[in-house]
């Protein structure tokens, strides 16, 4: 009679244990690890802006808001008893979106006794979306360390056409120019056959100019 | 008995906090001056790429050249050989126009410093504090082929 109980109790239990809700503790559904890291716009390090790590299979998104450093550092803003934002997170695969805007320029107002408009967007669009930002990361129980190499806005595919046509209404003279220079440039390339050879092979090594580290387009903007 | 073993668990875990948490996280430091043809560099990014694995680490150049490298949050990195990298770019213009994202500001620093294959900036950081003065010059490296710009026209 009393191993029936005890059977029942068992079952009960292990159902419980089932749902989270319950708090019991399962070890794949304890918020058990930290994120830190560091945001980078083109190389350099962001001033401000937010993270959010959106989880893969639903679930609460953990946001850091970055410091003047550059540094970031997760919380699901769930309230525990430590205070109203917990620094854990739930393991699991995150997809994280960025967006970073600049100083306001106080000179921009929407409308007559209206509000400033905020300051500009400082990513490329793709990264505020996390289908198109690249960014996925996997976090484990414990202390995780993420850098978020990301593109500033001038990266954005409009922006870019737009920065194109100007460069050809404007600088129509200089491509003349250049145009006559590259000739003979190219000329003097011929006659020295070696140099151009070398010029080649140094060449590979450096088109792998987009590190996640510190790496910008080798887009130098005019 | 089991008075014991409380003990010895919760020195233990003393023990353990005490280690991991204070004194930080990372047995090196690295500070320095940046320059760039003698001046030093007012604005900028200095990364610390390790060689084997692991995350880089980043130091924000002040008005006054000076750079401290931190790993996301906490100061100071792990030991070992790293390739450094800097990147510094004016500041956007604002151009007082309500037509979107400003164009990014022009890059200060020359392009093989932005990539770790052609910085040529080597380094072992070694425990304790590391003092790494980063001297840059507008002179191009040798064998250093500037990539292609690339022109709106299609050839």
């Amino acid at each position: 009679m009393n191993k029936t109980n005890h059977l029942r109790f068992a079952y009960l239990a292990l159902l419980a244990c089932a749902f989270p809700l319950t708090g019991c503790n399962d070890s794949t559904s304890e918020r058990n690890a930290t994120v830190q890291g560091t945001l980078t716009i083109d190389g350099e390090l962001a001033s401000s802006g937010t993270v959010t790590f959106h989880p893969l299979d639903g679930g609460p998104v953990a946001i850091g808001q970055v410091q003047a450093d550059g540094s970031y550092s997760l919380s699901t803003g769930r309230g525990t008893a430590d205070g109203p934002n917990s620094g854990t997170v739930f393991p699991g695969t995150y997809q994280v979106t960025v967006m970073v805007t600049g100083a306001q320029d106080e000179t921009i107002v929407v409308g007559e006794g209206g509000p400033p408009a905020g300051g500009p967007r400082l990513v490329a669009t793709k990264f505020m979306d996390k289908e198109t930002s690249g960014l996925e990361f996997e976090i484990k129980s414990g202390r995780n360390l993420f850098v978020l190499p990301v593109l500033g806005a001038s990266h954005d595919p409009a922006t870019e056409e737009l920065a194109a046509e100007s460069d050809q209404e404007t600088a129509t003279e200089e491509e003349a120019e250049e145009e006559t220079k590259e000739g003979e440039e190219e000329e003097e390339v011929a006659a020295e056959e070696e140099t151009s050879a070398e010029q080649q092979e140094s060449e590979t090594p450096e088109k792998e100019t987009t590190e996640a580290s510190n790496g910008s387009d080798s887009e130098a903007t005019p | 008995m089991d008075r014991a073993k409380t003990l010895i668990r919760s020195a233990f875990l003393l023990v353990s906090l005490a280690l991991c948490g204070c004194g930080g996280t990372y047995d090196s430091y690295v500070s320095g001056v940046v320059t760039l043809d003698g001046e030093t560099l007012p604005r900028g990014t200095v990364a610390f790429n390790p060689q084997g694995p692991g995350s880089p680490a980043y130091g924000r150049i002040e008005d006054d050249g000076k750079y401290n490298i931190q790993t996301g949050r906490e100061e100071g990195l792990p030991s070992g050989q790293y390739q450094v990298t800097v990147v510094a770019n004016e500041l956007p213009q604002m151009t007082g126009r309500d037509d979107g994202p400003p164009p990014a500001g022009k890059p200060i620093t020359p392009q093989w410093y932005r990539s770790r294959q052609t910085s040529g900036l080597d380094f072992t950081v070694a425990p304790g504090s590391n003092e790494i003065d980063l001297v840059l010059t507008t002179e191009p490296p040798a064998g250093w082929d500037p990539p292609k710009k690339k022109n709106r026209r299609r050839r």
